[in-house]
């Protein structure tokens, strides 16, 4: 019963914060979220051999391809589902109180270099679905392309993460749930 | 059941590679409307092949799949025979010759080994079916395959070389396709056996243990794969693409040898080695895809010396790191799960490929930094650029048109190149003129052709001329009609085959515009169309090479206008014309010809008329009453850097120079110029740079003078620079084509000296032909006077004393993209001057304004630097002008028009989760079904 006390409240703490992180997410500046911006930034113009620069409002423009860098393309959601399917799923193999803080602090770490990537690799797949879509239709922004690819980018990573992490969890569980059990 | 007959493996290697092949055929149907006709009928007999087979392989494979049953026999040779006939005819018909290099979906393919590639695949896996199905392992021996495989081709070589000095007339009694047919039936016959054999040996579990054994992996993945490298670079031809990278090499070697070494049983040296192993898998990877779709040839060409083993070695250096990379697995999986053997895999064969990407990206971004060093400088900020990282991004810029075509050029890598070019530069060509340019900057190679040298002898000249003027008094400007019959010579010796072209050049006066033209094709006056200039060069060009009737006249530099018009057959007289619009009588020198347009009936203009705020055009009736005078001139010594100036001792000669000729010593500057630029004042000081200066790549000498010039222009003073140009080899400096459009910023002289190391100088015009000196002297040039203007709306400028109008410009204020054009056409033909001046001394700004620039001609319909007049003969040819001027038009329209950029979000949350709960919900619907009912 006090497990699963603890869970609720556990729950219901984790949905505030991301409620409360999505609520200054759609509020955030360029300048404030450039903690994630601008290293995605950085990749995708390592991949891409493109010029960009800052535009306050808007966030890092690139003249060729033509696309933007803007909040919405931070990263910042993947983060925050990267995060939560992490630390709901698997934390309960952690009982103590400070070793789940850990858990959470090191998922929060990886987390960060993770959603770097992924964000750039959705990027740059977006500007490869844009092409292809002028190619076989006609050139214009394929929204709905963009987005299939988005999603289809970010479901390919959380469920390989998921699936390496079950993997871990069910060869190495952590020794303090052997000894409460 | 035997894994090879499952239906999955006939998708994956048959169905859908023929699918491909379908969709590609189809586009290349399609497209290009210009091919003979006899290619379409090669085309749809291919076409209704495909599209017989994938009607009759679709079904069956998806019956076998539901009844869960294996391919049959039958089918294997149903798929055997139609992938072998579609590779024979599509072989045989030359397809790749008259498709060229392929354009599919906007994508330029190597047509030949595109569709090898996607048809190899079916022919080897039908013929592994059969072999499986036709040989019961348990009784079968290998070796009477091994006699056949090796038997055949060696029956062949003795069989070229028994006919090789035999008359070929005699055999004229046998038809033409027979010798194809007995090669291609004789190829299937020896895969058959070597597969044969590989499949008895393998089962009888011999050949796994052998493939990965040390001394096979040592030859087949280092020595066979180093031979076949060094083969290939051999010579400049490439004829497998350019492997010249020492990387290659490295890799090559290393693979070899990782894949060789057993490695032993310890667990870390074991996942370092399959790490290694996973990543040079690309590697091999690589290699396979780029041999495979010459596997049939190289098992013919094994009967030439065994040329085809380094053919086949890509292959089957492949299927031994397939089964090294097995036997690691299986080993590590008592240690390690599966899925992170699977992730560790899937990751480090990416490490080579993201390298690479990496990589050419950073090419991209040297490529086009180089090309806006060259094209868009800003005087104003002394850029550099760096030899060596330009130069490799150049080096990848190739094209590979693969081994099949027929072209000499194919100094490009396989893929790399095509995937450089068309996914990281996206199909942006470079043109040839450019990459000429740069490589005289760069690597000191010879200059680009300047096309307007005047034309000698033998050529079509300008017969005679009519002009028809007319002058509008309430617009205050005249229109002159002129029309030009040109007059091809007797004899024909040069030009495209056998047929002429006109070309001749001439300036444009300051205040004369052109705003129609036309040329007689037969009896009809075919008006010339306003076009976008690249575009219409393109079409000219593509045109030319086609022999239909083109004119084509365009701005070549500043304010000089370029007349073409082709063909003209021996002897031929034709007509073309141009319209000129100006405000006072001028004359135009056009191919020896003087032209006066207008009459000097009217009054002279004795007012200064503006346009826009922006251009003050100042009657020579007024120039003449402005103050005169006569400006100092100071040496600026531009030293020439490059690689083969180096015995010039430049102090010594400048030294003499100035003891000579000590009137312009005072503020003397120097540039130090090779592709780069560097220039300071001429004092003691600085001479120790001039001393250390090293000899490295061309002579940017164009940079180095503009540069001075816009320096003078900006900081207008009582003196000018006068260019003492230093070096043994002008004629390898980089110029392009003249200083003409530069002219108005630098009106005291028309020359510069050319000082050698023996200290003789030689005068050469800036403004015409400069790589040519008109006389050796011991006089320096002549100084003009200037007129002074200044007031307070224009900064002050000093005009040339020669005889006609001139114009003044706002240099200081960039106003010129709030131009509307007007009702007077001859003030909007003002105004785009001035803005042509004004993008002289800042070409960096040009890319900026180039769409309106483009917009306000084409409504003004007076030409400009950015548009051209071209006529053309047909419909067709009008089509592919406009077709092509609009993607041009959209392709910079985003970034010019200042459109806003496409934002890359994210998927939104909500949509994230409503997705992630239907897969959880499709995933684990049986336990939710379970749990609900």
């Amino acid at each position: 019963m006090k497990g699963n006390r603890f869970a609720f409240i556990q729950l219901i703490t984790g949905i505030l914060i991301l409620v409360a992180c999505q609520a200054w997410y759609t509020q955030a500046t360029p300048q404030a979220i450039n903690w994630l911006l601008l290293p995605t930034t950085k990749l995708v113009a390592l991949f891409t051999g493109a010029d960009y620069y800052f535009r306050p409002n808007t966030g890092y423009i690139f003249e060729q391809p033509h696309i933007a860098i803007g909040i919405t393309c931070s990263g910042f959601t993947f983060l925050m589902i990267c995060i939560t399917m992490l630390y709901f799923q698997f934390n309960k193999y952690y009982t103590k109180w400070y070793t789940k803080l850990f858990f959470l602090l090191f998922i929060i770490i990886i987390s960060y270099p993770i959603t770097l990537i992924m964000n750039c690799a959705r990027i740059l797949s977006g500007i490869l679905g844009q092409r292809i879509g002028d190619l076989l239709l006609e050139p214009k922004p394929h929204l709905i392309l963009h987005q299939c690819i988005g999603l289809l980018v970010y479901f390919i990573c959380l469920i390989i993460m998921h699936k390496l992490a079950i993997n871990y969890f069910s060869k190495n569980q952590p020794n303090e749930q052997s000894t409460t059990t | 059941m035997n894994k090879a007959q499952q239906p999955k493996w006939a998708i994956l290697l048959s169905v859908i590679p023929v699918l491909l092949f379908f969709a590609i055929t189809l586009q290349l149907f399609y497209t290009d409307q210009s091919k003979p006709i006899y290619t379409f009928e090669d085309l749809l007999s291919i076409l209704i092949g495909a599209a017989s087979y994938l009607i009759i392989i679709i079904p069956y494979v998806i019956y076998k799949i539901i009844r869960k049953n294996n391919i049959s026999l039958t089918a294997f040779i149903f798929i055997l025979t139609f992938s072998v006939l579609e590779v024979f005819f599509f072989m045989h018909f030359e397809l790749s010759n008259i498709l060229d290099n392929g354009n599919v979906f906007g994508i330029t393919l190597p047509v030949n080994e595109t569709m090898l590639f996607l048809l190899i695949p079916g022919c080897f896996y039908s013929l592994f079916g059969i072999v499986v199905l036709l040989n019961e392992p348990d009784n079968k021996d290998a070796w009477r395959s091994i006699i056949f495989a090796i038997g055949i081709p060696i029956f062949y070589a003795f069989i070229f070389l028994f006919f090789s000095n035999f008359n070929s007339v005699r055999l004229d009694f046998i038809p033409d396709i027979f010798i194809p047919i007995i090669i291609v039936v004789s190829v299937i016959f020896v895969v058959y056996h070597i597969l044969r054999a590989s499949y008895l040996a393998y089962y009888k579990n011999k050949s796994e243990s052998y493939i990965t054994s040390p001394p096979f992996v040592l030859f087949f993945g280092v020595f066979m794969p180093f031979l076949g490298l060094a083969v290939n670079n051999m010579d400049e031809g490439y004829y497998f693409g350019n492997f010249s990278s020492y990387w290659y090499f490295i890799l090559a070697v290393l693979n070899g040898f990782i894949l060789a070494i057993p490695f032993g049983n310890n667990l870390t040296v074991r996942i370092i080695a399959f790490i290694a192993r996973s990543i040079l898998f690309a590697f091999t990877i690589y290699f396979f895809i780029v041999f495979l779709p010459y596997a049939p040839l190289s098992v013919v060409l094994i009967a030439a010396l065994g040329a085809g083993l380094l053919m086949l070695t890509p292959i089957l250096l492949f299927i031994i790191h397939c089964q090294v990379l097995i036997n690691d697995i299986s080993f590590l999986k008592n240690y390690i799960g599966k899925p992170y053997l699977r992730a560790i895999l899937i990751c480090c064969l990416f490490v080579i490929p993201v390298t690479i990407h990496q990589q050419l990206a950073a090419n991209k971004k040297e490529m086009l930094s180089a090309i806006d060093y060259l094209d868009h400088p800003n005087y104003e900020k002394n850029t550099t650029i760096n030899l060596a990282k330009t130069v490799n991004a150049f080096k990848v810029k190739q094209v590979y048109p693969g081994f099949f075509s027929g072209r000499a050029n194919k100094n490009g890598t396989p893929i790399i190149s095509w995937y450089f070019n068309t996914v990281i530069l996206d199909s942006k060509t470079i043109s040839i003129a450019k990459g000429t340019t740069l490589k005289c900057i760069l690597l000191n190679s010879n200059p680009p052709f300047i096309i307007n040298e005047p034309t000698t002898g033998d050529n079509v000249k300008l017969d005679h001329h009519l002009v028809t003027s007319s002058f509008d008094p309430a617009a205050g400007y005249w229109t002159s009609y002129v029309q030009l019959f040109l007059q091809a010579p007797d004899s024909i010796k040069q030009g495209r085959n056998n047929q002429l072209e006109y070309y001749s050049v001439f300036d444009l006066p300051t205040g004369c515009y052109i705003t129609d033209y036309y040329l007689m094709i037969g009896d009809r006056k075919e008006k010339g169309i306003l076009a976008e200039k690249k575009a219409a060069t393109w079409a000219y060009d593509q045109i030319v090479n086609t022999r239909k009737d083109p004119g084509f006249l365009h701005y070549i530099t500043g304010e000089r206008i370029a007349l073409q018009v082709f063909p003209f057959a021996k002897n031929e007289e034709r007509e073309s014309g141009i319209t000129f619009i100006h405000a006072e009588p001028q004359t135009i020198i056009l191919d020896g010809d003087t032209i006066y347009l207008g009459q000097p009936t009217v009054s002279p203009i004795t007012s200064i008329i503006e346009s826009n705020n922006q251009v003050a055009y100042i009657p020579e009736s007024i120039k003449v009453t402005l103050p005169k005078t006569q400006r100092q001139p100071y040496y600026h010594f531009i030293i020439d850097l490059s690689e083969n100036n180096n015995d010039f001792n430049f102090e010594k000669s400048i030294k003499d120079f100035i003891e000579k000729y000590p009137e312009g010593a005072n503020n003397a500057k120097v540039s130090l110029v090779n592709y780069n630029i560097s220039t300071f004042p001429y004092v003691e000081e600085t001479k120790e740079k001039i001393k250390s200066a090293s000899f490295k790549g061309g002579f940017f000498m164009d940079r180095a003078i503009r540069t001075a010039i816009y320096d003078n222009y900006m900081h207008p003073d009582e003196t000018f620079p006068m260019f003492i140009v230093c070096s043994d080899d002008l004629e390898k400096a980089y110029i392009n084509s003249d200083f003409s459009d530069m002219q108005f910023a630098y009106p005291d002289v028309d020359y510069f000296i050319n000082l050698k190391s023996n200290q003789d100088i030689y005068k050469h015009n800036l403004f015409h032909f400069p790589y040519r000196a008109d006389s050796t002297s011991i006089e320096l040039p002549v100084i003009n006077p200037v007129y002074i203007y200044e007031d307070n709306k224009y900064p002050k400028q000093f005009l040339s004393t020669k005889p006609g109008s001139d114009i003044v410009i706002d240099f200081k204020n960039y106003n010129y993209e709030a131009f509307e054009p007007g009702k007077n056409n001859w003030k909007n033909g003002l105004y785009f001057q001035a803005e042509n001046r004004y993008l002289q001394l800042y070409p960096y700004l040009a890319n900026k304004s180039w769409d309106e620039s483009v917009y306000n001609s084409f409504t003004t319909g007076i030409l400009t630097p950015v548009t051209s007049f071209i006529s053309l003969e047909n419909e067709g040819q009008k089509k592919m002008l406009l077709e092509k001027q609009k993607a041009m038009l959209e392709g910079t329209k985003a970034e010019n028009l200042g459109e806003d950029p496409q934002m890359m979000s994210e998927p939104n949350i909500f949509v994230i989760l409503i997705a992630g709960l239907a897969l959880i919900g499709i995933t684990k619907r049986k336990k939710l079904f379970a749990k609900m009912f």
